[in-house]
């Protein structure tokens, strides 16, 4: 399943903490820093003896410290508690291009196999490269966790086990349309969710209209759905949305930008798709949940349509820069006009 | 210093009293009753929906003696002396003023300290996107984990001014603005509480005219209940507002449509006696239109416009009979006047002529023969001065024939011809080189926008390059007042219909023509 691939590790994570497994050696890596700071939390809640979090663990910045040195902060005893968590942050040592003596290497393999120790370290290396030979031995144990941003299923499943945290139900299409409003960020959806728990209160269904009431569209989400609402011509939508960004005090010449630069995401997502890209988050370089919603609207567009978009974004700019309409007038126009070739084509 | 302006009298004092803003009040209330308060909310949204009102709620609630509790009691001492602003330990800031980085350091010096009167401490801080970027990192590290007691309360109108690190450290609660309804039964309640009367279009004016905030309209409600001491009609809010009523608009479309030039015409003579000014005039001309489109194309939806149900079914007949294309026209029409008629000394002059041009006279008619020209002048002088005199004319026969001999299709071609020998004239005085090429050429057509020229050889017709295009656009602007796309075909070859639409490289050519740049390379990839 795919669910499984990617919360594959926050998974293994949980259940070996659970089970009372340690080991000298973490290596965190992948993009998605939420999941990652809430896998640091769990772990230090686990290793470390409660009231003594602050002496215990320490913090270093890999940029400013060699691993050497960290090597030997994990050698020094801890002052009060037995266990001790030092977590790098940015650890560069096993990103490209950066060589480590071979006696560092040796070094810090064989405090992997050390079973006996107090210390624990947790390398956050975002950009680690898994070719390089440390990285292989040390996933060969088990020591590498990965946290990369979650797909469309994964994102889902995530979100359900996050309900099913805060004690509330959902079904999936509801689920969906969270996420269509709240976006694609954790962090944010976190935040999101315990909001819309909090207005909900006794009530344990999370339903349609409590999520439209409470949850926050940010600027990009509805960008997105005016995009969606002109693509298959809901002029009507596309308005309330447009009325709603520039009310929200978005300045009417951003939200042409924003509207340009999906106009040309699709366009260049339709190109690629013909000539039968696969990965087309890495190669727009963009979120992979925002890539399979480009995917769906560059199925229902022509290129005419595109082409005839792309026209009419320029007249739009063009007309607002020389002054010759007023910018909230011309985006309102704009979009009457987009929404109306659709009609009159479809 | 008794009086109080009714915004300030009637801010709401509990949630149940919040307009229109339900979900912040069952959020917030929830949280209190349940003890799950964020340390740190931001409340974003429109001005004159109750950001600061619900914020001030919220600081009384949390230290009501009876908390916890859904509501304030509004009468407990800590209540009352947060509602007084007595309280030390709630403090409204506004960031406007208070922006630098050394009043943040200051307020993160004594959040540390425990609340003194009261059982939290509250930090309001209103218009918090003025904050200096330096003063949003001192305050980041105290939002994210602030002291206990101690809540924040960010309120802003522009959240997107916000860097990231603040919003996602808050727990963001977005007002909306208030519908029509809303603000009208509002505004009913406080008109029976000062105890005066006022018609129910004109609370629905005064409620259209606040587009959703509420204090707007109370404000506004203010200014016209001191401006006539009896009930207040429609007629007061629009003399108060200086404006001109929508049926003003109404009528105006009205002529357009049905082709009624006089009765335009009159329409304008009314507003211009009534001492309206034009310049908001036109502005509410153009506002008028939008909603037309904005009614065509969302099918009707009132909500969407924010006017009362009523009218916007009349506008949307009015969108249906007039078009889409129609309304456009007549949308940038009203923008170039809108540009003039502020530094215009005749504003009445520009509007006649814009209503003109929306009747389908536009600047063709330079190009047509005297006699047309004569005619069209001639009405436009007997109306301007006599206003009554058109009206006598039989309208069947009069206006539409006028449409007729200035429509572009018909006479453009004809004239044309009688122009050619005296565009090249011209076109010789400017560069001979030109003026040899275009002698190899034939005239083509013209369809008011392209003029298409015929070249016998491939080798003329190649040789037409830009700088020769131009000049004979520039020369036949100083002849016919139109500035045309010249287009260059060689004969027997089909000419592309429509070219204006239908070139194919009609992008590349206005990019070239806007960066001022340069074909270097002609390839296709694919």
């Amino acid at each position: 399943m795919r669910k499984d691939r990617q919360l594959l590790d926050t998974t293994r994570l949980t259940r070996e903490i659970n089970t009372g497994t340690r080991r000298p050696v973490y290596l965190f890596c992948g993009q998605e820093d939420f999941l990652l700071e809430e896998a640091l939390a769990s772990l230090g809640e686990f290793l470390l003896p409660q009231g003594l979090a602050d002496t215990s663990c320490s913090r270093v910045s890999g940029m400013d410290t060699t691993l050497d040195a960290v090597l030997d902060m994990v050698d020094t005893v801890s002052l009060f508690g037995q266990s001790r968590l030092i977590v790098v942050t940015a650890a560069p040592y096993f990103s490209k291009g950066n060589r480590l003596e071979k006696d560092t290497v040796k070094r810090l393999l064989s405090y992997q196999q050390n079973e006996n120790t107090d210390s624990c370290v947790v390398f956050c290396a975002p950009d680690t490269v898994h070719s390089l030979k440390l990285v292989k031995e040390l996933t060969a144990t088990g020591a590498v966790y990965h946290f990369d941003p979650l797909k469309a299923t994964a994102l889902l499943a995530w979100l359900q086990e996050q309900v099913a945290l805060r004690e509330k139900k959902a079904s999936t299409s509801v689920l969906q349309l969270f996420l269509n409003r709240a976006g694609h960020d954790l962090r944010n959806l976190a935040s999101e969710l315990d909001k819309l728990t909090t207005y909900l209160g006794a009530q344990k269904e999370i339903d349609e209209d409590s999520i439209l009431a409470v949850t926050v569209r940010g600027a990009q989400a509805d960008i997105f759905a005016l995009i969606d609402a002109v693509v298959y011509g809901k002029t009507s939508v596309a308005m309330a949305l447009l009325k709603d960004l520039l009310v929200m005090g978005e300045p009417p010449l951003r939200v042409l930008s924003m509207v340009v630069r999906q106009f040309r995401l699709l366009g260049e997502a339709k190109e690629r798709l013909a000539t039968g890209e696969q990965n087309l988050a890495a190669a727009l370089s963009i979120h992979p949940y925002a890539a399979e919603k480009l995917i769906a609207q560059a199925r229902r567009i022509d290129d005419a349509r595109i082409t005839r978009a792309v026209a009419l974004l320029l007249r739009c700019e063009l007309d607002i820069k020389q002054g010759r309409i007023e910018p909230v007038l011309a985006m309102e126009t704009l979009v009457v006009a987009l929404g109306i070739n659709v009609t009159s084509i479809s | 210093m008794t009086y109080q302006a009714l915004y300030r009298q009637w801010r709401p004092q509990t949630f149940a009293e919040l307009v229109g803003q339900e979900h912040v009040a069952r959020t917030l209330q929830n949280a209190l009753q349940q003890g799950r308060l964020a340390h740190a909310y931001l409340f974003c949204g429109p001005r004159g929906t109750g950001k600061t009102s619900a914020a001030k709620i919220l600081a009384k609630a949390v230290n009501c003696e009876q908390n916890p509790t859904r509501e304030p009691c509004n009468q407990c001492p800590a209540c009352v002396g947060v509602q007084a602003g007595r309280v030390m330990d709630v403090l409204e800031i506004d960031a406007a003023s208070n922006r630098g980085i050394d009043e943040i350091r200051e307020l993160r010096e004594k959040t540390r300290y425990a609340p003194v009167e009261v059982r939290c401490k509250v930090y309001i801080i209103d218009e918090v996107h003025m904050l200096t970027a330096e003063a949003f990192n001192a305050l980041l590290k105290t939002l994210e984990e602030p002291p206990p007691q101690v809540l924040f309360i960010l309120a802003t109108t522009e959240p997107h001014k916000l860097p990231a690190t603040i919003i996602s450290r808050c727990q963001r609660l977005d007002f909306h603005l208030l519908s029509l309804d809303e603000i009208v039964t509002r505004l009913r309640k406080v008109v029976s509480t000062v105890g005066r009367e006022c018609s129910e279009q004109a609370l629905l004016l005064v409620a259209e005219e606040a587009a959703g905030g509420l204090r707007d309209a109370l404000s506004l409600l203010e200014q016209v209940l001191s401006y006539t001491s009896t009930a207040v009609t429609e007629e007061d809010v629009l003399t108060v507002l200086g404006a001109v009523s929508r049926d003003v608009f109404h009528d105006l479309t009205d002529a357009v449509v049905n082709q009624n030039l006089s009765r335009a015409l009159l329409l304008l003579q009314d507003v211009a006696s009534a001492g309206k000014e034009f310049h908001h005039f036109t502005q509410q001309a153009i506002v008028y239109y939008r909603n037309l489109m904005v009614s065509l194309a969302c099918e009707k939806d009132g909500a969407t416009l924010g006017i009362a149900e009523e009218w916007a079914s009349r506008l949307y007949d009015q969108a249906q009979r007039l078009g889409l294309g129609e309304i456009g026209r007549i949308l940038s029409i009203l923008h170039e006047l809108l540009a003039e008629v502020r530094w215009s000394a005749r504003p009445r002059l520009l509007w006649e002529l814009a209503v003109f041009r929306m009747f389908g006279y536009d600047g063709t008619c330079q190009v047509a023969p005297p006699q047309p020209q004569a005619t069209l002048s001639a009405t436009a002088r007997q109306t301007v001065g006599q206003p009554e005199k058109p009206v006598k004319l039989p309208m069947g026969t009069n206006e539409p024939v006028l449409v007729k001999e200035v429509s572009p299709d018909f006479d453009a071609d004809q004239n044309i011809a009688q122009l050619w020998p005296r565009l090249l004239e011209q076109v010789k005085k400017e560069s001979v080189k030109t003026h040899a090429l275009l002698l190899s050429g034939e005239l083509g057509s013209f369809n008011g926008k392209v003029l298409e020229i015929h070249f016998s050889s491939q080798f003329h017709c190649d040789m037409m390059e830009d700088e020769h295009k131009k000049a004979i656009s520039k020369v036949f602007q100083r002849l016919a007042g139109v500035q045309p796309q010249i287009r260059c075909f060689l004969q027997g070859q089909a000419t592309p219909q429509d070219s204006v639409e239908k070139d194919p490289h009609e992008l590349i050519h206005s990019a070239v023509e806007i960066f001022r740049g340069q074909i270097i390379d002609e390839s296709d990839k694919q």
